[in-house]
């Protein structure tokens, strides 16, 4: 099983070699051909895995294999510690349920925007400036992407997280020339910078706590402190202070939950959650594929695979929990009402996937971590195929994607029109479709846990359901206008292929997570299905830690399927009242603007968050290093003149002593003779 | 004969008067003028301190510093010559543009 895991981010890795070596010189237009076939055995090695960790028996997990020790102190060779006191940083691979469903999850998706992309990127049939480029990168990431799912401890994720981190830097700048390009990919790489260091504070508490890196070990230690296992806690942890044991459980617990908060600080950043998700709509400046697979579907997701898989760590701290769900539940609404006034369809769909991570982060926090990985798993499929299809719609307009600028597209660009209809539809929840499934599980959970948040899921669906068809309507319906000059037409297959397949799987990606058997919803479905009970060995840590606060999981309510119908209609709401207000009464919106200009002009600013964190942030640290430029440049280099001045002034006053007169060195001489010839005289 | 002292005196005089003769004239032919009577001095010197211990190691050495001087002074004219040339002046404060 180990073995079929290893090729997952090989392939790519030696794709991406392979372009780096030979695209530029000998492949060139074909370079993308690395990537397709490195990806694409990634993916096949993918869906292998998965049937093979499905064979297996749940309880043989997590499987971990030790690859490399990188650094290695202390055991039994080493004299200058004790024999227990080994320890080391290692290459290690886990393989466990939940690493199968990313992966499948990641490596098809990925396969999908390859193949996209070998259109997109060409115009006219000819490849674009940098074309090669882009595929190195592109397969890069998805290595990248998969080292951070098959990690093994918190070092080899550290790497992952961080590389994923580079390739979305570089594939945001990927038009580097364009100024805007290059802004949107430095401050993504900024923001991410500051979550992450909050990030890396936490993996050095787990290092400084647990005395390891591997999650075997740590997670082994968080389950036995908080079955209250205390001679196992105190045998495995570093903890300093008193050894008894009411101290030791306090002390634990509050470790843990600065250790969970920290890592979240990752995770916030990484999944561009509330106040870190600033990076996101301007990563909108890369090229589509990018941002469909980046962006949407991969690393963004980052942050909800880390807490899933430290599920142990997370779940045992109630405060961490409540963090994760409030800033979740906060970030799903403000990104939603966000959407609603944009004109970009990209950032719309930015702004949605902002929304709809803030929902798996949710899930997470009201200890439904299945229900949020399904809604990864599914999101991923109809936010690809979403961005994908903003793409094509892109790529038929020359390069514009303002919704002001065109319309009515549904004849020209048909395929396009029908797949993006179906991704809006599993976008905004409407029955029967993947995202419907998700979601509402999602707000199920939310209702039961903390009923507020759980309004405001239902809140934010709606208004999901809105802007998604306020955008669809807008773009696809009523009468066609194009830029000038811009002769609309579909791409060819290489792009149409990939939208068809991701369609497919916004229809039926759900079902299986979903039961189907008499009396359910609609008659016929029930919540939770084989998806669920795939991942329930690896997620045990949020279900035990629900059970204990003393809810039975949120599917206890069998046969109650009111929300389910209840988040349905809202679906169908927002669908209508877009329909309304943007086919039925096209000059209803702008009536509703004007009415309200402050309201408007607020949403459709963004909240001027960009605007505050220029001002209390990046001002202030410009002025600073221009104050800190200017020390440099008077005080220090002004001591070092200081410094310099005394020789200088020493030199200055010998300097009238040379005459320059070769007598003048004559006498000196004489009289240096004298002296040697009396000191010669009187000694004896 | 007269004592050796006498002679010594004399060695000392011939040295001393070409020390300042050396280090107040400016004329280089005349600056190396005073380098040769400070040689003749030495040489006085020599042989009339070998005329006191009653050997001729004096004298023999007073040889080498005659072939010594004559040596020196093929040099030193030689370098008079091209500094003659560089500056069309036989002036040693020609020389001195090392003046701080």
């Amino acid at each position: 099983m180990i073995e079929t895991a290893y090729w997952i981010p090989l392939l790519p890795l030696i794709g991406a070699a392979l372009i780096g070596a030979l695209g530029p010189r000998l492949l060139r237009g074909g370079s993308h051909w690395p990537a397709v076939l490195g990806v694409a055995g990634a993916a096949l090695c993918s869906l292998l895995l998965f049937a093979e960790v499905r064979q297996a028996s749940p309880e043989s997990f997590p499987r971990t294999r030790l690859l490399y020790r990188w650094i290695h102190t202390g055991g039994a060779d080493d004299p200058r510690t004790e024999p227990a006191d080994e320890s080391a940083l290692t290459v290690s691979l886990a393989i466990d349920p939940l690493t199968a469903v990313m992966l499948v999850t990641v490596c098809v998706v990925s396969l999908l925007v390859v193949v996209y992309s070998r259109d997109y990127m060409r115009h006219e049939g000819r490849p674009e400036r940098g074309y090669e480029r882009f595929f190195a990168f592109l397969a890069l990431f998805v290595f990248s992407m998969c080292t951070l799912v098959l990690a093994g401890n918190f070092l080899l994720l550290y790497l992952g997280w961080e590389a994923v981190g580079l390739c979305s830097y570089l594939l945001i700048g990927f038009y580097y020339r364009r100024p805007e390009a290059a802004a949107a990919a430095r401050k993504a790489f900024l923001v991410n910078r500051i979550g992450d260091f909050g990030f890396g504070l936490g993996v050095v508490l787990i290092y400084w706590t647990f005395g390891t890196l591997e999650y075997e070990t740590v997670f082994a230690a968080v389950r036995a402190a908080m079955n209250d296992h205390v001679e196992a806690v105190q045998s495995i942890l570093r903890l300093s202070g008193p050894a008894a044991a009411r101290e030791t459980m306090d002390a634990i617990q509050g470790r843990l939950t600065l250790i969970a908060l920290l890592l979240f600080c990752g995770a916030i950043g990484k999944s561009a959650q509330l106040p870190l998700y600033v990076w996101l709509p301007d990563a909108m400046e890369g090229p589509t594929p990018v941002s469909a697979l980046i962006h949407a579907a991969t690393m963004v997701t980052a942050g909800v695979y880390m807490v899933a898989r430290c599920g142990a760590i997370f779940a045992a701290s109630a405060t961490a929990m409540a963090v994760v769900a409030v800033i979740g539940g906060l970030t799903a609404l403000f990104a939603a009402t966000i959407a609603v006034c944009q004109f970009d369809m990209k950032r719309i769909l930015a702004y949605s996937t902002i929304s709809q991570l803030a929902y798996m982060f949710l899930g997470l926090g009201c200890f439904a971590a299945d229900a949020a990985i399904f809604h990864l798993y599914t999101h991923a499929f109809f936010k690809a195929l979403l961005f994908l299809g903003a793409g094509s719609v892109m790529h038929a307009m020359g390069g514009i994607i303002d919704l002001r600028q065109f319309g009515g597209l549904r004849r020209a660009l048909p395929v396009t029109f029908v797949t993006f209809f179906i991704g809006g539809l599993a976008l905004a929840g409407f029955p029967l479709l993947a995202g419907f499934w998700s979601k509402d599980e999602i707000i199920h959970a939310a209702m039961l846990h903390r009923p507020m948040l759980g309004n405001l899921a239902l809140l934010t669906a709606a208004l999901t359901a809105f802007y998604t068809f306020r955008m669809i309507f807008v773009a696809f319906g009523g009468p066609q206008r194009v830029p000038p000059g811009v002769h609309a037409q579909e791409a060819g297959w290489w792009m149409k292929a990939p939208l068809v397949l991701l369609s497919a799987g916004a229809i039926l990606a759900g079902y299986v997570g979903v039961t189907i058997q008499p009396g359910g919803f609609a008659g016929l479905f029930e919540p939770r299905g084989f998806f669920h009970e795939f991942l329930s060995p690896a997620l045990t840590p949020f279900a035990s830690a629900a059970s204990a606060v003393g809810l039975e999981g949120h599917q206890a309510v069998e046969g109650d399927h009111q929300l389910m119908y209840v988040s349905a209609g809202l679906a169908v709401l927002g669908i209508l009242a877009a329909y309304l207000g943007y086919i039925v009464a096209p000059r209803v919106a702008e009536m509703i603007a004007a009415k309200a200009p402050g309201a408007y002009r607020l949403l459709y600013r963004k909240y001027y968050v960009d605007e505050g964190y220029d001002a209390a942030v990046v001002r202030p640290l410009w002025g600073s290093a221009r104050i800190l430029d200017g020390v440099d440049r008077y005080v220090i280099d002004g001591l070092v003149w200081l410094a310099t001045a005394i020789p200088r002034l020493l030199g200055f006053m010998l300097r009238t002593w040379q005459g320059g007169l070769l007598q003048g060195y004559a006498v000196v001489m004489v009289f240096g003779v004298v002296l040697m010839a009396l000191w010669v005289l009187l000694r004896g | 004969m007269v004592d050796a002292p006498a002679y010594v005196v004399v060695g000392a005089l011939l040295f001393s008067l070409g020390v300042v003769g050396f280090l107040s004239r400016r004329n280089l032919i005349v600056i190396f003028l005073s380098t040769e009577l400070m040689f003749q001095g030495v040489v006085v010197n020599l042989v009339a301190l070998g005329r006191l211990h009653a050997n001729l190691d004096g004298q023999v050495f007073a040889l080498f510093l005659l072939v010594i001087a004559a040596v020196e002074a093929g040099l030193a004219l030689a370098l008079v010559v091209l500094m003659y040339r560089r500056r069309g002046t036989l002036d040693a404060h020609a020389w001195q543009t090392m003046r701080g």
